[in-house]
This record gives structure tokens, C-alpha cells and sequence, in this order.
């Protein structure tokens, strides 16, 4: 979620909420511990509380994930309950620290509040991410699409890319023999309407073959082709901008000028696909973070709930409400 | 008419509109009305008059035929491969008619000519004979339709016998034929029975001018001359989308409903609503002429309700797609919540180059919020129907007199403009578009409801503009108004792209928009540039008129249009002439006030744009995207957005699975506006659905009900790409026509679009699902205010 001062007022209660919350906690624990030699344990009246209410945070904090997968479900919208998650997440991270009395305890509880830890730095890194990667998107990636679809698109890209050659080359040899149209579409988002979305050009396929041009199939076949499909781990050679300027300058002195116009929409599709490598890079990081923080929040309930259990069962200090 | 290419094209204005013609074809709509004679009784008719082809938008003169001459003389001429909506082809020469030459004429095609002496069958006993033996010829010719799914239809064929006083229940004096033409049954939805067919062409045309389908031709040549489908296919297995339309057409049956699929009438919802038959609608003399088979196929599109007194049938403020017919009973039209019928919104009080922007697409929202924002000295309120009513006592009567009412909400969308409750026990025919429509192809319910429309949009606007009810607040003085303007004003309608008037045009009119919106542009060194759109009670075409005004004089040029307007979509304007308009501006000096402070905030504007070189929004791109029409997108701000889908997701958990919205889509700034249902004002896709199965209910959302029949019109119609056809079962099983002895299941190709999930609670999922708030559903307008505070925000860093 990103968080900027046009968006900042619907935090505000929250921040001031939590806030104030951790400022108590921490004014009770200060005072409990007035006139002790250490601070107050995790079993002590205060502990107690405070490991209470971090742990049930703990408990709410992952059933965020549940109410996710309930899309049709009318009980708060998901960003209320990600607001929420986020600044309880925040806060449960004090009130867990004295909970421990800063010690780090056996081993149980020594696993319990590292994994906590982790979750929570898991969590802000993820936030940072969403308060950075978005408009990276924006600027570096003109050409975006849905990431699911990249493989989909770049085969559309190697097709209309097969046809333009076949155009040139006046050969049709392991594509579809196609009639050529008189034009050709070139783009990221079809179907989507009579405004389309984003169709990037359309540009004239030359009517018939171009003479000497057939070197430009086997550049085509060798790494275009490859590199519209599978970007820069089917030919690492256009990976940079710099690199594919070099590449089309060198094609362009073994092609006769008339083939120049479908270079260049070559060279659109290619750096359409550098975009695309660049979006899922982008996304891979807007997203990675998940993979961490998931799993761990599954371990941290696991280890939770066995800390709950074993604190009440064997915990050897007296438990002061129940004595 | 023919048009020839290398002619010289001029610009003429016609119908308050800037229309460039070829110069013959502008002489012909320009030329003196022509005098002549139909069976004694003389008429005048103009030689041609402006036309528009409805899938090219191109306009052209269609020629003002001796057909057209009487009716106009109320002389009944028959007619069978003529239709008013389509090109005359003349090939059944049913109408013919004496024209005083050698040869008789088809009067569907015989263009009009001054002093012509036309006798008809009525008058000529040639005409007659004439007539009769081609009737009996084709009756030998053709087969009764077959098939036990006929007996809705009729066959305009004996309709024309019987007139003529033909006897067909005794053998033909000609040979009966014996061949069998052949029948075929390959579609689901239509049976053609080739047999019964008389080649009028009439679904040719349906098909192909009507409905754009290009399905239907010709095959075959003398006797074997037939119908054919694609190139000649079994229809089944055609291009056809079964729209229905040919089959509608068709005068003798030769194309029949199977009716494999039936659709039930919407009757829920409201009191007492009943199913009607075609027989029931033909002796409402607003459906004469219309045909039966049309009316047996959009059945499910009428149905009749009776209220009790005091029960309310339509509510301001909700959205709709239906017109009342009113069959008997009185009903009283009033305002629900008194006064809150303002259009005028804050946003037009806003400066800066917006600030005509979205006078009215935020009004309308607002009306539908319940908006407290009011006039308090407005003293008429316009409402959708043949009265105005008085603030002080906002209660008016419908009789059946006034036909119908609601036809507003049910052509353009509006949200509907005041409440009407039964005042005794009424009966009403709540109609569908699709039926409207077709309504208004007939030449006399067309005419009976334009007196309708024309009387009602005029007097309800004048009562309801702003500028006017502000400037005076003296009740007499208001009626007094509004009658001396009533027969100075013209209703102007404006199909989209149309234009109202060239940068440079001399001015000639002030103009108040009705419904609809203008695009106003400029041409600049760099192009033209879109500068504003006006919508809904927005007005326009004052700078010129009041150029010659002392205050104004070193601000314009003196009489010249300084910008071009024209229609982004269905339009209707108040026009006034510039004579009319300049005494109102004498007698009534606050109106002139209003007008000349508005006139110099915009010329200021003009100037600050000038200066800059462009706007800092990208305006044109808006209107050309069609967004200032959309009231509910769903805009993706993609700064936020961390491109998780669980927007997308949300909407197929919604839908059984099937998402509704696709998040790509057209850009705005830094706004994706996803492909999903924008609940447009005016939308394009209800425009052409044969059976009105898309509609608007009483809300914005628009939903396509179970009686759809898949033809995809609307898919094709929308030009956002955000219908889908899905195919749904329909319980039915059908013998497997390419294996005999087998059977297989019927499904139902139908329409999907986002229905802002109303079938679950109304709030749509995508926002609420979305954990980013980065998904929000808005209005064009606001949508444009949102760009403008990102653009002021992204300048203010950058300085
Ligand atoms: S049903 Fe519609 S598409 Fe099919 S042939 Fe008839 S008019 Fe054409
Ligand atoms: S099928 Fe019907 S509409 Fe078509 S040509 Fe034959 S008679 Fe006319
Ligand atoms: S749910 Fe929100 S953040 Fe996720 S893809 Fe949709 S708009 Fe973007
Ligand atoms: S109706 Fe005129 S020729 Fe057929």
C-alpha cells in the first residue's frame, strides 16, 4: 500500500492509536519494573499482557490472508484490513520485545521472537517495496502489460515479427504460410475494443519481397526470434539498449535501404520485449518479498501456539492471575 | 442517389447543422418545394430531404418520392418491397402508379417533379388491373408459409389481395407451381422457407443496411432466384447472428421464428404487470404498421402494468430503459424532494480552462446522490414528460392524450426527471428501446411521437435553464417568458461527429444543450485542439452574437464563429436565432449580464490558452476516448496499483468465475481506465440490441437480462471492448444434424458485461477487493479533476 500525504489521513487514527498503545505498554512496563533487578519476564503480570496482546495481533494479523481468498465476503474492505494489519503488525513488535523482558529465553521462545522479527522486517521490506516499485513501472515500463500474459504477448510479438520477415524475404519458411495483409499490427493489448488499448504501431508490410534481403532471415531465426520469446534468456545479446542499437546498425549495412521501415518495427518489437524483461524483474521484486513472508508467518503461528502451549503447561514461573 | 466523387463539396447548413455535400446533392436540399397532385388532392413536398446512413454516419439527400407525396396526401398506396427505413429497390412494382407517361411508375422510387398528376390504384382503373395481376401472379408463385410456429405472422401479400378484392380461396386462374423452393432449417432461431419467399429483398436490406450484418444476398438466377446466406450457405452455418432483423422484415412469412429458444417477458418487479400478444398491440394506433412478426419476436419487450391510484410507476432520479405507453387512466407528475432540480453544479462555478468542462456530467451523478444543490429561484422544473411544472406546485396530469411518456430515459439514458404516480386506476404498455425504436421507424408513430418530443423538449428546457430561471425571478414574467420563446426556439438533433458550426461561419444562432455532448476546438498552428465539451444544460454560440456588444467589441472578431463545435454523441440543442437572441438580450438585461460575464471568462480563458500553447491535461485524448460519457469507470491509479489482481480476481469470484473486467486498457495520465463496463450516459451498446435485452433497470448499472439472444450487437457496439459473449446452457437437447439418431445439448450464446455487481449487493467487488486503494469507479469528469490535481501537483514539484 502505498502511503503518501494525499493518502495519509485514513492512517492517521491508526498511527495515533497504535502509537499511544505502545507508549502505555511501555509506561506500564517501565513501572513494574521499578524496584526490580531485571526486567519483568514474560510470566509476569505485565509480560503476560503484553505477549496476550501481541499474540492475539499475531492471530489477526494472519487471518488477513484468509479474508483475501473471501473476495465476495462484505466484512470490511481488504484495504481497511491491510491498514490495519500493517499498523497492529507495527505495534505488536514492542509489546512482543518486553513481553520477553529482552532476553531471549530457550529455545522455543528464542525461535518464537526471531521468526516474529523476521516477519515483521519481511512485512516492511514489502512496504517499502509498494512505496518504491509502482512507479518505477510508470516510468521505466511504457509499454507494461499484465505479467501473466508476457509469454502470450511475446508469442503474438515472434509472430506478427515472422510475417514482416516472410514479407521482406518473400520466403514463409517455418512460419504459418500466411496471406499478407497490406498492413500489419504490431501490439501489446489486442481486443480490447474499437479504442484499442494500446496497439503500439501499424505499419506497411512491403507489398512484395524485397530484393537481397534474405540474411535478414537468418538474423531472424538466430536471434530475434529467440529474443522475442523469451527475452533476454533466449538471446542475451539485446538484453541492453545499447547492445540492440549495435546489433540493428550492423543489420542495417547487410539490408538494402527499402527493408530499413521493418528494421526499425523490429527493433520497436525487441524493445518492446526489453520492457517487458525489465516489468517482470520489477515485479519479481514488488512481489518476492511475499515468498518470505508468507511462509513465515505460517512458521510463527506454528511456533506461537506451541509457545502458548508450553509457557501454560511447564512454564516454571507462577502465573499471577491464576494464583 | 448516385454521388459522384469528382464533384465539387460544399458546405451547407441544413437543419441547424454544417453538413459538406456535393454540390448537386446541396442544390437538391436547398431547391424550392415542388407542387403536384395525388389522385386530385394537391401537395407540396420539398425536393429531397437530408439523410444519414446509420452505419457510416455519411450524409446524403434521399430524394422526396411521389410515395412519400401520398402519404403526405393521405392517399393509401400499397406497397410491399418498400419500407420507409430502407432504400427503395422497387423490384414487387406493388405501388405502381399513372404518372401521366407512357409506362406506369413505381411511386416508392419516382422521385417527385412540379405540376405531376399522380392517380393511384385508386383512381385508374389501369393502376387497378395492373396491380391485381401481379397480386394473383404471385400468389400462383408462392407457397403458404409452413410450419406450426407461423401463426403470428401475416402475410402482407394477402393483406394486399383482400384490398385489392381478390379472392385466394378460390383457385388461381394461373397454374399453381409446383416446385418445391426448398426450405431450411439449419438455424436454431430462424426457418426459412424458400417456397414462400417473393424476392422483395426486404431482408436483404434489413440484413445488410439495417443491421450492418452483410449475411444476406441473392443466389441463382431465373426460377431458382433465391435468398442465400454468406455464399450460400445453409443459415445455420452462415455469418448470421440471429438479430432477427430479415425475419421481422419479411412481409410473407418465408422467414419464420422457430422459437426453439423462448423468452419471457420481465415481469416481475412492479405491480400487476401481464404479458401482451401482437393482436393486442396492433389495435393501439401507435403500432399500426409496425410489423407483426416484429412484434411477436420483441414480445418479451412489452408488457402492461396497471396501478392503482396512488401507486407510484417511475421515480426521479432512477435510471431506466422503458417508455409508458398510456392506454387509459390519468397519472400526476411531480418532484419527489422539492427544489433539488438544479443542473447547475459547483464545478461550473470553477475557473480555468476546465471550467465548462463538467457542468453537467457532475449534476446528473448528483441528482442521483440526492444532492441538496439547488436553485431556490427556479420556478420551472423540465421533467420527461408533455407538461412543466410549476414549483409552487409541482403536480401536473397525464391523460392518454399525451400518448406516452418517459421515452427520455428510455432513448438517451437519463436518469428519469420527476416521479409519476397513477391518479386513477391506469392502465399503461411499459415498452423496451428496441421497441421505441422501431416506434420511430414508422412513419406515422414517428410523426405522432415527434409532435410529442418536440413540444415537450422545448418548453421543459426553456423552463429549466439556469441562465433563464436565475436572470428572472418573477413568476409572470417567467410564463411570460417561455410563451414568447416557445415559437422561436428549434429543437436541433445531432447525430455524433455532426457539426453545429465552423470556426470562421458567420453566426447565425445561440444554442442550449438538451442532451448530449459538444466537443468545442480550435484550430491552432499545430492543429486543432480540443478546448472544452458542454453538456447538458450547458449553452453555447453567445461570443459571436454578442461581439458587436460595446463591452465585448475589442475582444473578438465582430460576427465570426472563433471556435468549432460539434456532437460527441446523440445531441439535442435549443437553438435560437441571432435576431430572437439579440431581443432577448435587450429586453431582459440580467440574462444579458449573465451572458456577457460568461462570454469574457471564457474569451479569457481562449487568451491564457493561446499563451501557453496547449492545455495541460490532454483534453482531446479525453473526448476522443469517449470518457466524458462514462459514470462509472473503473480507474486503476497506477502509482499505487502493485499489479496483484486481486481487483480481477474479485470479479470472478463475483461472476461464477469468469472475470468481468480485464486490467489493461486505455491510459489517462497515470490512470488505467480498465477494460470494464463504464455505465456510459449514453450508451452505445443498448442502441442496436434487436430485443432490448440490455437495458438499464431503475439504476446506472446497465445489465443484459436472460432473453438475449446472442447476436453480439452490443459486443460489437461498445467501443471500449467491455462486452464478452459467453456460452450458457439452456436445458434443451436438439437432434445432432450432422449425426441422425443422436441429440446434443442447446446453449445459448450471450452477452457479459460488468453489472457493477448489482446481482450480488451493488457495491462492485474490484474496489472493495482491492487492498491498494489504488481501484476506484468514478465519473469521466472526475476522473479529469483528478488528472488536473496530479498535473498541478507534478508541475508544483518540478518548479
Ligand atoms: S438474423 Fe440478422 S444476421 Fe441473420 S440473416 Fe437475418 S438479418 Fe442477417
Ligand atoms: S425471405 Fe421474405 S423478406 Fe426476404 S426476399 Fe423473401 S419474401 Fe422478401
Ligand atoms: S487489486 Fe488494486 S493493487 Fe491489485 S491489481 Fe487491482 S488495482 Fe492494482
Ligand atoms: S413497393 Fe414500390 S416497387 Fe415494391
Amino acid at each position: 500500500m502505498l502511503i503518501t500525504g494525499e493518502n495519509f489521513r485514513p492512517h492517521v487514527p491508526w498511527i495515533i492509536g497504535c502509537g499511544l498503545a505502545a507508549l502505555a505498554a511501555a509506561a506500564w512496563f517501565l513501572a513494574e519494573s521499578i524496584g526490580l533487578a531485571a526486567w519483568p519476564s514474560g510470566g509476569s503480570r505485565v509480560g503476560l499482557v503484553l505477549g496476550l496482546g501481541a499474540g492475539l495481533i499475531c492471530w489477526f494479523e494472519f487471518l488477513l490472508w484468509p479474508r483475501k481468498k473471501m473476495r465476495t465476503w462484505r466484512i470490511g474492505t481488504v484495504q481497511l484490513w491491510l491498514r490495519a494489519h500493517i499498523w497492529l503488525g507495527l505495534l505488536a513488535l514492542p509489546l512482543a520485545i518486553m513481553h520477553t523482558g529482552f532476553r531471549l529465553g530457550g529455545p522455543l521462545s528464542a525461535a518464537t521472537i526471531i521468526v516474529f522479527v523476521l516477519v515483521i522486517a519481511s512485512g516492511a521490506w514489502g512496504l517499502l517495496m509498494q512505496q518504491l516499485i509502482p512507479s518505477r513501472i510508470l516510468d521505466l515500463v511504457p509499454a507494461e502489460t499484465i505479467v501473466s500474459q508476457i509469454p502470450h504477448l511475446s508469442r503474438l510479438a515472434a509472430h506478427d515479427a515472422a510475417r514482416l520477415v516472410s514479407a521482406v524475404c518473400g520466403d514463409s519458411q517455418d512460419d504459418e504460410p500466411d496471406n499478407y495483409d497490406n498492413y500489419l499490427v504490431i501490439g501489446a493489448s489486442r481486443h480490447v475494443g474499437a479504442l484499442q488499448g494500446r496497439v503500439l504501431m501499424t505499419r506497411a508490410a512491403p507489398q512484395e519481397p524485397i530484393p537481397d534481403s534474405l540474411v535478414l532471415r537468418s538474423y531472424f531465426q538466430n536471434s530475434l526470434k529467440p529474443y522475442l520469446l523469451s527475452g533476454r534468456a533466449g538471446f542475451p545479446g539485446l538484453a541492453h539498449s545499447r547492445q540492440a542499437d549495435e546489433y540493428f546498425a550492423e543489420l542495417r549495412t547487410h539490408m538494402p535501404v527499402a527493408a530499413h521501415p521493418a528494421i526499425a518495427a523490429l527493433a520497436d518489437l525487441c524493445d518492446q520485449r526489453r520492457q517487458w524483461d525489465r516489468q517482470a524483474w520489477l515485479h519479481g521484486w514488488l512481489h518476492a518479498w511475499l515468498l518470505i513472508h508468507l511462509p513465515l508467518s505460517v512458521l510463527l503461528m506454528i511456533l506461537l501456539s506451541a509457545h502458548v502451549v508450553w509457557a501454560l503447561k511447564y512454564s516454571t514461573h507462577p502465573i499471577p492471575f491464576i494464583n | 442517389m448516385s454521388i459522384n466523387l469528382s464533384e465539387e463539396i460544399v458546405p451547407v447548413v441544413l437543419e441547424g447543422q454544417v453538413v459538406e455535400l456535393e454540390k448537386s446533392a446541396a442544390e437538391l436540399l436547398t431547391a424550392p418545394r415542388v407542387k403536384l397532385k395525388i389522385d386530385g388532392i394537391e401537395v407540396e413536398m420539398p425536393r429531397a430531404t437530408l439523410a444519414t446512413d446509420p452505419n457510416t454516419g455519411r450524409k446524403f439527400p434521399r430524394l422526396t418520392t411521389v410515395y412519400d407525396a401520398a402519404v403526405e396526401a393521405k392517399v393509401a398506396v400499397p406497397v410491399l418491397c418498400h419500407r420507409d427505413h430502407m432504400t427503395p429497390v422497387a423490384v414487387c412494382r406493388f405501388c405502381t402508379v399513372e404518372v401521366g407517361g407512357r409506362v406506369l411508375a413505381a411511386a416508392c422510387h419516382r422521385a417527385v417533379e412540379p405540376g405531376l398528376d399522380v392517380k393511384t390504384h385508386k383512381t385508374s382503373a389501369k393502376v387497378r388491373k395492373a396491380i391485381g395481376v401481379l397480386t394473383e401472379l404471385l400468389l400462383a408463385d408462392k407457397h403458404p408459409p409452413r410450419g406450426a410456429h407461423l401463426e403470428s405472422e401475416r402475410d402482407e401479400l394477402l393483406s394486399v389481395a383482400a384490398e385489392l378484392g381478390i379472392k385466394t380461396d378460390k383457385p388461381s386462374r394461373f397454374p399453381l407451381t409446383v416446385r418445391d423452393r426448398g426450405r431450411d432449417e439449419s438455424s436454431m432461431v430462424i426457418a426459412v422457407d424458400h417456397s414462400s419467399c417473393i424476392l422483395c429483398d426486404r431482408c436483404v436490406r434489413a440484413c445488410n443496411e439495417i443491421r450492418n450484418n452483410q449475411v444476406l444476398g441473392r443466389a441463382g438466377k431465373g426460377y431458382t432466384a433465391r435468398i442465400a446466406f454468406d455464399l450460400d450457405n445453409p443459415m445455420g452455418e452462415s455469418d448470421c447472428v440471429s438479430c432477427g432483423e430479415c425475419m421481422v422484415s419479411c412481409p410473407t412469412g418465408a422467414l419464420s421464428n422457430r422459437a426453439v429458444v423462448e423468452a419471457k417477458p420481465w415481469i416481475g418487479a412492479k405491480p400487476a404487470a401481464t404479458a401482451v400478444n401482437a393482436d393486442d398491440l396492433l389495435s393501439h394506433p401507435l403500432f399500426e404498421g409496425i410489423s407483426r412478426a416484429f412484434l411477436a419476436w420483441n414480445i418479451q419487450s412489452v408488457v402492461r402494468r396497471v396501478y392503482e391510484p396512488g401507486e407510484i410507476v417511475c421515480r426521479e432520479g432512477e435510471f431506466g430503459s422503458s417508455a409508458f405507453i398510456i392506454e387509459e387512466g390519468d397519472l400526476e407528475i411531480f418532484l419527489d424532494a422539492e427544489m433539488k432540480h438544479a443542473a447547475k453544479s459547483k464545478s461550473s462555478q470553477r475557473t480555468g480552462i476546465f471550467g465548462l468542462v463538467k457542468t453537467v456530467v457532475t449534476g446528473l451523478a448528483k441528482r442521483e446522490t440526492k444532492s441538496p444543490d439547488v436553485d431556490a429561484r427556479r420556478n420551472y422544473i423540465p421533467i420527461d414528460a408533455p407538461v412543466s411544472l410549476e414549483m409552487a406546485r409541482p403536480i401536473a396530469t397525464l391523460t392518454p392524450a399525451d400518448i406516452l411518456f418517459g421515452e427520455m430515459t428510455c432513448m438517451s439514458s437519463y436518469p428519469r426527471s420527476a416521479t409519476v404516480r397513477a391518479k386513477t386506476r391506469v392502465k399503461l404498455l411499459e415498452i423496451q428501446r428496441n421497441v421505441l425504436y422501431t416506434l420511430q421507424r414508422s412513419k406515422k408513430a414517428k410523426s405522432m411521437l415527434d409532435d410529442v418530443y418536440r413540444k415537450r423538449s422545448i418548453d421543459s428546457h426553456l423552463r429549466g435553464v439556469a441562465l433563464f430561471a436565475d436572470a428572472i425571478t418573477n413568476n409572470a414574467e417567467f410564463n411570460a417568458f417561455v410563451e414568447s420563446m416557445r415559437d422561436k426556439v428549434k429543437l436541433v438533433r445531432l447525430n455524433p461527429g455532426d457539426t453545429v458550426f465552423r470556426q470562421g461561419d458567420l453566426a447565425d444562432n445561440f444554442y442550449l444543450v438538451r442532451v448530449g455532448f459538444v466537443k468545442v476546438s480550435q484550430g491552432r498552428p499545430g492543429g486543432e485542439i480540443a478546448i472544452a465539451y458542454i453538456g447538458p444544460g450547458g449553452h453555447f454560440g453567445e461570443i459571436a452574437l454578442m461581439s458587436q456588444l460595446l463591452e465585448l467589441a475589442d475582444k473578438t472578431l465582430p460576427g465570426v464563429r472563433i471556435a468549432t463545435v460539434s456532437a460527441l454523441d446523440h445531441v439535442d440543442l435549443v437553438s435560437i436565432a441571432a435576431t430572437d437572441f439579440l431581443e432577448l438580450l435587450s429586453r431582459y438585461p440580467t440574462i444579458r449580464a449573465a451572458l456577457l460575464k460568461e462570454a469574457e471568462r471564457r474569451l479569457d480563458q481562449n487568451r491564457a490558452l493561446t499563451k501557453k500553447g496547449s492545455t495541460e491535461i490532454n483534453l482531446g485524448e479525453f473526448l476522443k476516448q469517449g470518457l466524458m460519457d462514462a459514470q462509472s469507470l473503473l480507474v486503476l491509479d497506477l502509482e499505487k496499483c502493485t499489479r496483484c489482481d486481486e481487483c480481477t480476481k474479485a470479479c470472478a469470484d463475483t461472476h461464477q468465475g469468469v472475470t468481468r473486467l480485464v486490467r489493461e486498457g486505455l491510459r489517462f495520465e497515470n490512470f488505467l481506465v480498465a477494460s470494464s463496463c463504464r455505465s456510459c450516459l449514453d450508451p452505445h451498446c443498448m442502441v442496436g440490441c434487436p430485443v432490448g435485452s440490455i437495458r438499464r433497470r431503475s439504476s446506472r448499472e446497465i445489465v443484459i437480462e436472460d432473453w438475449c439472444i446472442g447476436c453480439g450487437k452490443c459486443a460489437e457496439n461498445c467501443p471500449y471492448g467491455n462486452i464478452n459473449m459467453h456460452p450458457f446452457p439452456t436445458g434443451k437437447k436438439m437432434a445432432d444434424p450432422n449425426q441422425p439418431g443422436r441429440t446434443i445439448p442447446v446453449v445459448q450464446q450471450k452477452a457479459t458485461m460488468c453489472d457493477l455487481c448489482s446481482s450480488l449487493d451493488g457495491t462492485p467487488s474490484c474496489v472493495y477487493a482491492c487492498p491498494h486503494d489504488a481501484a476506484h469507479r468514478m465519473t469521466g469528469g472526475e476522473l479529469m479533476t483528478l488528472s488536473i490535481r496530479r498535473a498541478d501537483r507534478l508541475a508544483g514539484t518540478k518548479s
